[in-house]
């Protein structure tokens, strides 16, 4: 814990080392968030993803090391991001809508296919802000299909300890959800 | 957007969403992110062990392994700022006073910067104006321009083709962090150095007498291993700095060669941005971020 706190406070003064191991573990990760909630063309989510992470740096005075890490910091600003762009994004197509000028050029990814439910995306966004361990142990459950017990043995655990990952992330994941579809 | 996640997220569900392809982001687009966010960094050593990016020991190694080299290469120029302002213990440290009082004077300094780690090296060039609150930094990938006393600062790399504007704020975090404390505060060399030891300021001569040398060594308390000495060269004739001189204990070497133009750098048109790059304005956060 010591440790942790040390890092938040490297990252607060600018520590290079810190900010370069938090970006590589994470920059993709803030960029899948931003696609699974926006929908986005790559143009758009690379500018996107890049005033996620300014962002990050400028305002990295409001980080709080005893609320989660600065990994959920950083993905939770994606997410702010996403949604903010989402609704003006709408809030332009309204507004084009009622007027007589031509529709802005959509940001959003026009070759999607419509089969993909937005709340399965909405389910992927919340996924992609978990903690890597409990994504794996919800991987092996509900992709692969693998039984507690057999995720247990993979892991060289016992079935208690996956059952109560998979409960910590189920509970996790339902309060991102909600916290995504209040907006 | 519906909200029936509150009542139940079914095994259907989570798989469906397990099921959805991932696009991924181009490598050019994260490095040259990475350039801009480290930017915003100070160089620090890269045996340090850090747990910010957990899960990922390898990444977090490879980045270790990088020259830094943006704060790096201007660093040694800002120094000269807020050195300027310190109290000054010893002798030695009155001389280096003299030097760095007389340095930032200058209406312009530009420092010529090259870095070398095992068999990489890198040069940039760097610009900073104390008096008008500028500071500039080129390298063969990207350009920085920040100006204080506007309050902006913008960044433009050629793969992009686009300049990125937002705010410069000297009270926080920004591009040069220790050049806006020495604008506004009377730091002195400890207090310049956040969680480091510094060591008493020495002196010698060199080349009998043609020169002062000053010298200096920065430890990281939490990490000693993390240590630098830093050596600065003064012309006998002016009292400015000619030469700078960081050499890491991980083996890194950065050597800074100063000369005081009459002008620098007044935007990032005159840094080498072409004019007709468009420039997107990037909005500072302003709710609370955190996703709790």
């Amino acid at each position: 814990m010591d440790e942790f706190i040390d890092d938040a406070q490297l990252l607060r003064i600018g520590d290079r080392n810190a900010w370069d191991a938090l970006y590589s573990s994470t920059s993709r990760r803030t960029y899948r968030v931003l696609y699974y909630i926006t929908r986005a063309k790559q143009t758009v989510l690379e500018e996107m993803n890049q005033d996620v992470w300014l962002s990050a740096i400028q305002s990295i005075e409001r980080f709080d090391s005893t609320c989660g890490t600065a990994v959920d910091w950083v993905l939770g600003i994606a997410r702010h991001k996403a949604l903010t762009f989402l609704r003006r994004h709408y809030a332009s197509r309204v507004v084009c809508i009622g007027g007589s000028g031509d529709l802005p050029e959509s940001t959003i990814h026009q070759d999607d296919p419509m089969l993909v439910s937005e709340n399965a995306l909405l389910v992927r966004a919340s996924l992609e802000s978990l903690p890597e361990n409990w994504q794996y142990v919800l991987r092996q459950k509900y992709q692969s299909g693998l039984s507690v017990r057999e995720i247990a043995d993979s892991m060289e655990t016992t079935p208690k300890a996956v059952e109560s990952t998979l409960s910590r992330a189920r509970h996790r994941l339902r309060k991102l959800l909600c916290e995504l579809t209040e907006e | 957007m519906n909200n029936h996640f509150e009542e139940s997220l079914n095994d259907d569900e989570l798989s469906k969403a397990f099921g959805v392809d991932v696009p991924e982001p181009t490598d050019e687009h994260i490095e040259q992110l990475r350039g801009q966010v480290l930017l915003h960094t100070k160089p620090s050593m890269p045996s340090r062990k850090t747990t910010v990016g957990t899960g990922e020991p390898e990444i977090a190694r490879w980045g270790r392994d990088r020259i830094p080299l943006s704060l790096v290469a201007v660093s040694a120029v800002v120094l000269i700022a807020f050195l300027v302002a310190r109290p000054f213990a010893n002798d030695a440290s009155a001389g280096l006073h003299d030097s760095l009082k007389t340095t930032r004077e200058a209406s312009w300094i530009h420092g010529s910067t090259t870095i070398k780690h095992g068999d990489k090296t890198v040069v940039a060039e760097s610009w900073c104006s104390p008096a008008e609150r500028i500071v500039a930094f080129r390298s063969p990938q990207m350009l920085h321009f920040v100006d204080y006393e506007e309050g902006l600062q913008l960044s433009y790399t050629e793969s992009r083709g686009k300049i990125f504007q937002w705010n410069a704020d000297p009270g926080k975090e920004g591009f040069g962090r220790q050049f806006v404390h020495a604008l506004l505060n009377d730091l002195d060399l400890q207090s310049s150095f956040p969680l480091h030891e510094v060591s008493e300021v020495r002196k010698t001569d060199v080349d009998g007498q043609s020169g002062t040398q000053y010298s200096f060594n920065v430890q990281m308390k939490e990490h000693p291993e993390v240590r630098w000495e830093t050596s600065i060269q003064t012309d006998p004739n002016s009292g400015r700095i000619v030469l700078w001189q960081d050499h890491h204990a991980n083996g890194m070497q950065v050597m800074v060669k100063f000369d005081y133009p009459d002008n620098g750098p007044r935007d990032i048109f005159e840094l080498g941005a072409p004019s007709a790059a468009e420039v997107i304005k990037i909005a500072t956060p302003e709710s609370n971020l955190f996703g709790e």
